[in-house]
């Protein structure tokens, strides 16, 4: 039994870059509340409206799409054979409320003319429906299969439903989420200082959340020399970037090839284990590999902390024990 | 909008660690015994909100214990009738109750530790082979989709057939297995209508649980390539197929690994 690859717009790049989608700047989003709707200021992906509240607020989003040269993805050179049907849709994730869904288009605004193929997309969140980050990726698939395969399309895939590339990704921040540290402090029976409980992740890129959902550092303040938050700042601090430093180590470690291959370029969804190590990694001065001692990795995080902690004013050292 | 406490990871470890701090013989002699009388510590700091909560749950957690006998292989009415009561009080909606609220670790743990402590450590009392010592964490605080009244919410949300009844109807063959592999395993994240479709065409097929955990992965899997809700049998159709393509093996053991 052989393997194939099925043409999509992420394996035929030439493609993708052959057909000319409207920018990302066009989507638009609103706060709907009982007063009214309101455009929200968007730059960068951050909402610059003071007046929005997640949790009082609905967010409606639209988004037009226009693909000129639509014909470039059917036939043998395309993603579809010439007697299908493609489609378009948003897919969209939230992390923070492990929800996700399809937006399709508005019916009756798709249009497919000698000018090109284009369409209306428009959602509604209800207020509090989503948090954190809203992930948004304009999928393309096939609606509709041939009912004649083409000499030179028995390569292309002909089952619908089935999703043949990314044509755009989009991130929008709905709340700070800001997930700190899982340090957690313990008051145990026992002479470690610290340890850490890891729990079930499938993908550190997708679903582990940089947190107590997935780790958790417990500090034992019963034993000498445990960090401490004062009212004059972090006691024992060289402790507590050590402990840092050694975790961070640890996850890394815990990455396989093919997710440290996916920290170190794509980073991962924010908030997640992955994107917090990508951030990390990004700050080290000297690069590592998945193939790398963790005694190597370790003394990399300690000094990549070091710095990041010098450069952070609110910290300060008290005493050391 | 959440209108119970919420409690940290920090603050609900420290609670739970004077439980643990206790010897096992004085935490049973104590707590337990006031936990199995339905008293709790502190209830006098409980808000009317709290206790209109604890008290609906109580009616429901009475109703239902007795019939297991305690034992951990009978729990599953328990737990369907306590998450079908504890949807109908958060609905999302009610009150102004949102999904976010639900994805909120801090309001369970403030429930699981300070609400209904007698009733977590009733339904989950610790393994002691598994080296818990008197609160079995995970269930009541430590893990996100373990803390017992949550994964209640969310088996019920994600299996929601438009009313109780419906929804009971579809449930009522399950397990508690079944719970934990809905839960469990969100992939890209739960695409709501999908889980409740597979739930509904769960109900009309041989109830195993290792036969759903294959479902899940599967599809799991799919999702990564396929849009459920775009092919041409819609996601009906397609969680049929899902089932249909999942070999279904006579031979099965119940998994016991839902009971950490």
């Amino acid at each position: 039994m052989g393997f194939r690859f099925i043409p999509t717009l992420d394996n035929r790049k030439g493609l993708r870059k052959s057909i000319n989608v409207i920018p990302t700047d066009d989507y638009s989003f609103f706060r709907c509340n009982e007063y009214g709707v309101f455009q929200l200021n968007v730059v960068s992906g951050r909402i610059k409206d003071t007046l929005w509240d997640y949790t009082r607020d609905s967010l409606r989003l639209t988004r037009d799409i226009k693909i000129n040269d639509p014909m470039n993805l059917y036939g043998p050179s395309g993603i579809a054979c010439k007697e299908s049907r493609l489609g378009l849709c948003i897919f969209w994730s939230n992390q923070d409320t492990s929800m996700a869904g399809c937006i399709m288009p508005v019916e009756s605004s798709e249009r497919f003319d000698e000018t090109g193929w284009s369409m209306h997309f428009e959602h509604t969140f209800a207020p509090g429906e989503i948090k954190g980050y809203l992930d948004m990726k304009i999928i393309m698939y096939l609606k509709e299969p041939a009912s004649v395969i083409a000499p030179g399309e028995g390569v292309l895939n002909n089952k619908p439903g089935v999703n043949l590339g990314e044509l755009e990704s989009y991130r929008l921040e709905v709340s700070d989420e800001t997930i700190p540290f899982p340090f957690v402090i313990e008051n145990a029976d026992t002479d470690a200082l610290w340890w850490v409980e890891f729990y079930h992740w499938d993908d550190p890129a997708d679903d582990a959340a940089f947190g107590p959902s997935s780790f958790v550092v417990y500090l034992n303040s019963k034993v000498k020399g445990c960090p401490k938050v004062t009212d004059k700042g972090i006691q024992n601090v060289d402790m507590m970037y050590e402990i840092t430093a050694s975790v961070y180590a640890m996850l890394f470690k815990k990455l396989d090839s093919q997710q440290f291959t996916v920290m170190r370029t794509h980073g991962g969804k924010p908030g997640t284990i992955s994107f917090e190590l990508a951030r990390m990694y990004d700050n080290c001065k000297e690069k590592f590999d998945y193939n790398d001692e963790l005694e190597r990795i370790h003394k990399l995080m300690q000094v990549t902390i070091k710095q990041l902690a010098s450069n952070t004013s609110d910290m300060v050292e008290a005493t050391n024990e | 909008m959440n209108k119970f406490g919420t409690l940290t990871m920090g603050e609900a470890i420290k609670i739970v660690s004077d439980y643990d701090s206790m010897s096992k013989e004085i935490f049973e002699s104590t707590v337990v015994h006031k936990w199995e009388n339905g008293e709790i510590d502190d209830v006098e700091k409980l808000s009317e909100y709290d206790l209109t909560f604890r008290n609906e749950i109580k009616k429901v957690f009475d109703s239902f214990f007795p019939e297991t006998g305690g034992n951990r292989h009978r729990m599953y009415p328990l737990d369907l009738h306590i998450g079908l009561k504890v949807f109908e009080l958060l609905y999302p909606g009610k009150d102004g109750f949102t999904i976010s609220d639900a994805s909120d670790d801090d309001m369970w743990r403030y429930i699981s530790v300070k609400v209904i402590p007698d009733m977590t450590y009733l339904r989950y009392p610790p393994k002691s082979e598994k080296g818990a010592k008197n609160i079995n964490k995970k269930r009541f605080y430590s893990e996100t989709r373990r803390i017992w009244i949550k994964t209640l919410w969310w088996y019920v949300y994600l299996s929601w057939q438009g009313d109780a009844e419906s929804t009971c109807d579809v449930l009522k063959s399950n397990s508690v297995d079944n719970i934990n592999k809905l839960i469990e395993t969100p992939g890209k994240g739960y695409r709501l209508s999908l889980y409740r479709t597979i739930m509904a065409e769960y109900a009309t097929r041989n109830h195993k649980p290792k036969y759903f955990a294959g479902v899940t992965k599967l599809n799991n899997a799919k999702c990564k390539t396929i849009e459920p809700s775009l092919l041409i049998g819609g996601e009906k159709g397609y969680a049929a197929e899902l089932f249909d393509e999942v070999p279904y093996m006579v031979e099965q053991e119940d998994d016991d690994d839902s009971e950490e």
